[in-house]
């Protein structure tokens, strides 16, 4: 397949973000659109020169191969579920679904009508992450033994109106938006989960902050925090530390530290710092300063195009769900969760 | 004609922007909290010869160009508009339809008490109208300093033109020449893909700021094409990201953009006392 039609539904900051980088790439046009909010289909349907429905549903009579969807977390599954059954393949923004349920019938759906399915978790495409994933399969901090994950951002300091935010029908607040994110991560990194204990606590929303303890099958475990209404943290911030028998590794957004005791691979014993900045590779179009966005968006255009699975699909956002569920199920009941129950009592 | 001056002070560090780390963030927002931090490097920049400050609209470094001004009535201002950080930030509180709705909303009440005429042509009814009140909201704060350019921020032109709203760059241009007299400019990430859809659409823009430095930070699509633009280029260039982001010394920094490159324009920014004392002495070389 060379040229590839793509529909977004939703435009506002994530679909209007996804849409641009898609739009500049070769060989991708995007041919539609959908939003459902009046005031946000007026301007667009104004300034873009596409077709834009308010009725999402209206994209299948268009001749498209791919949806992105960037919309409330609640129609993910509704959404998602009807491109899978019409064949096309379908870019779901972050997290997969609302609930373990919603995105288990997600993948059952996509496995059923055989699509090409990604989920928008953008940071595993990072400079900075993929690095540290690169350090961990190469063993260079020997054996693993404890590690810490914290996901933070400075948004949320008053009560307000909208989906993320309500307190009535608890959506998972930050542990859905940004802490999100950091579950992806870790179990990128360190694989299946064993036991979840977590705590949270709202206090202008929904899940402004929160804590977790996780226990992987491998031994390994990771202190877990998160919130949304970080003072120290105006931009998002992601950050994993790693003690290992040979030494300690710090990764996150800006840069990746080592200690090592021995040195390994092409590192040396003791201190080494390696900045992102150091690590930027060009990329065919930025938008804003995050590369990840247009790398996430060109992986899953090159995997449509060569009729092959992403590296990030639904079942990798299942997991991931079903993690998130834990946290909240723990908090509820203030007990240890253990993660093949979550999946079991979804059935 | 006003004259954009060689080395340019850049505002990120009083804006809290590292890209070296979260502690370096949090360090700059607590010290340019205080305005007499961000006053006294300006005012040390000044010393050295650099007049021009270019900043976004932020109410602490306004109020500290203010002061300035008092006693430096050369100062110059070139404002980055509009603060796409704040209305990403809105947005994800609000959603897409309370941001747009706030600044019409904004708009309509100001122009209604200062110019009627807009209202009756219809220009906050449309798309158009809606980013020129952008523009004016903006710039209200810049208003009664020497403005010699006036620039376009990156994500609003890079997102532009992925949209394939290049006539939006046009509209800016010609209202930025009208209404405020100055030069207009544009600010991007990818100046190797910008420029030649500028030459393709004889877009009529007096100046670029864009990623320029050794180790190709920031430069897209490719350093390479970005060296090869630069060298055949008939725009003013303004070189930003000169120390990418911190790793390259600025004595190896200015020379690469001015002497190897041969750009005109610089804009550093620079965090504390020592920093200026170190880049600014290079800097002074080329004034």
């Amino acid at each position: 397949m060379d040229e590839l039609n793509l529909g977004i539904v939703g435009l506002g900051k994530m679909g209007a973000l996804h849409y641009g980088n898609l739009e500049i790439m070769d060989n991708v046009n995007v041919v539609c659109a959908a939003e459902a909010n009046k005031q946000v289909y007026n301007y667009t349907e104004k300034m873009l020169e596409i077709p834009i429905y308010t009725d999402y549903k209206k994209l299948v009579s268009q001749d498209i191969d791919a949806v992105v969807v960037c919309v409330p977390d609640e129609l993910h599954a509704m959404i998602g579920n009807y491109f899978a059954e019409n064949n096309l393949n379908v870019f779901m923004e972050k997290p997969l679904a609302d609930s373990v349920q919603n995105a288990k019938d997600m993948v059952d759906y996509s496995e059923k009508n055989d699509i090409i399915t990604q989920v928008g978790y953008f940071n595993r495409f990072s400079s900075t992450f993929k690095k540290g994933k690169e350090i961990l399969n190469d063993n260079i901090l020997g054996e693993l033994f404890h590690s810490r994950g914290f996901s933070y951002e400075g948004l949320v300091f008053k009560s307000h109106k909208g989906w993320r935010f309500s307190k009535d029908t608890d959506v998972g607040g930050s542990l859905l938006d940004i802490g999100s994110h950091l579950i992806d991560l870790l179990l990128w990194y360190f694989g299946e989960m064993e036991t979840i204990f977590g705590i949270k606590k709202d206090a202008f929303s929904s899940t402004d902050y929160g804590s977790s303890i996780i226990k992987y099958k491998n031994g390994l475990n990771t202190i877990v925090d998160f919130s949304w209404s970080s003072h120290l943290h105006r931009q998002m911030h992601i950050e994993i530390q790693v003690e290992g028998s040979n030494g300690f590794m710090n990764v996150n957004n800006d840069y990746i530290k080592l200690f090592l005791n021995n040195s390994a691979g092409n590192y040396d014993e003791g201190w080494t710092t390696i900045y992102g900045v150091e690590l930027y590779e060009p990329t065919e179009f930025l938008i804003g300063v995050e590369t990840a966005y247009f790398e996430e968006d060109k992986h899953f255009i090159e995997c449509c195009k060569m009729n092959k699975k992403t590296d990030l699909n639904w079942k990798d956002g299942l997991d991931t769900q079903i993690i998130l569920e834990g946290i909240i199920k723990s908090n509820e009941n203030n007990q240890l969760v253990k993660v093949g129950d979550i999946l079991e009592n979804n059935r | 004609m006003k004259t954009i001056d060689k080395v340019i002070l850049g505002a990120n560090p009083f804006e809290g922007v590292s890209y070296l780390s979260q502690e370096q963030r949090t360090q700059y927002r607590e010290k340019f909290s205080k305005t007499d931090n961000i006053i006294e490097i300006i005012d040390t920049s000044m010393d050295f010869g650099v007049k021009t400050i270019s900043t976004g609209n932020n109410k602490n470094i306004l109020e500290a160009i203010q002061t300035l001004e008092k006693e430096k009535e050369d100062i110059k201002v070139i404002p980055v508009i509009p603060s796409v950080y704040e209305y990403v930030k809105k947005s994800s509180l609000g959603g897409m339809s309370s941001l747009l709705d706030g600044i019409t909303k904004y708009n309509k009440l100001k122009l209604a008490l200062k110019a009627p005429s807009l209202i009756k042509k219809g220009l906050s009814k449309d798309v158009f109208g809606l980013f020129s009140d952008l523009i004016d909201i903006e710039l209200e704060g810049f208003k009664n300093f020497e403005m010699p350019a006036i620039i376009l921020h990156g994500v609003t032109v890079d997102m532009a033109v992925s949209l394939n709203q290049i006539e939006l760059l046009s509209v800016f241009c010609e209202f930025i020449r009208e209404k405020y007299d100055t030069k207009p400019g544009i600010a991007t990430h990818n100046f190797g893909k910008l420029m030649p859809i500028i030459e393709e659409h004889d877009l009529d823009i007096d100046l670029i700021l864009a990623p320029v430095n050794e180790r190709g930070f920031m430069m897209n699509p490719s350093r390479e094409k970005c060296l090869e633009i630069i060298k055949n280029m008939d725009k003013t260039l303004i070189a930003k990201k000169i120390l990418a982001g911190g790793i390259i010394n600025p004595e190896n920094a200015f020379k690469y953009v001015f002497d190897n490159l041969g750009i005109k324009n610089a804009m550093v920014g620079i965090a504390g006392l020592d920093e200026a004392y170190q880049t600014l002495r290079i800097a002074k070389k080329y004034l």
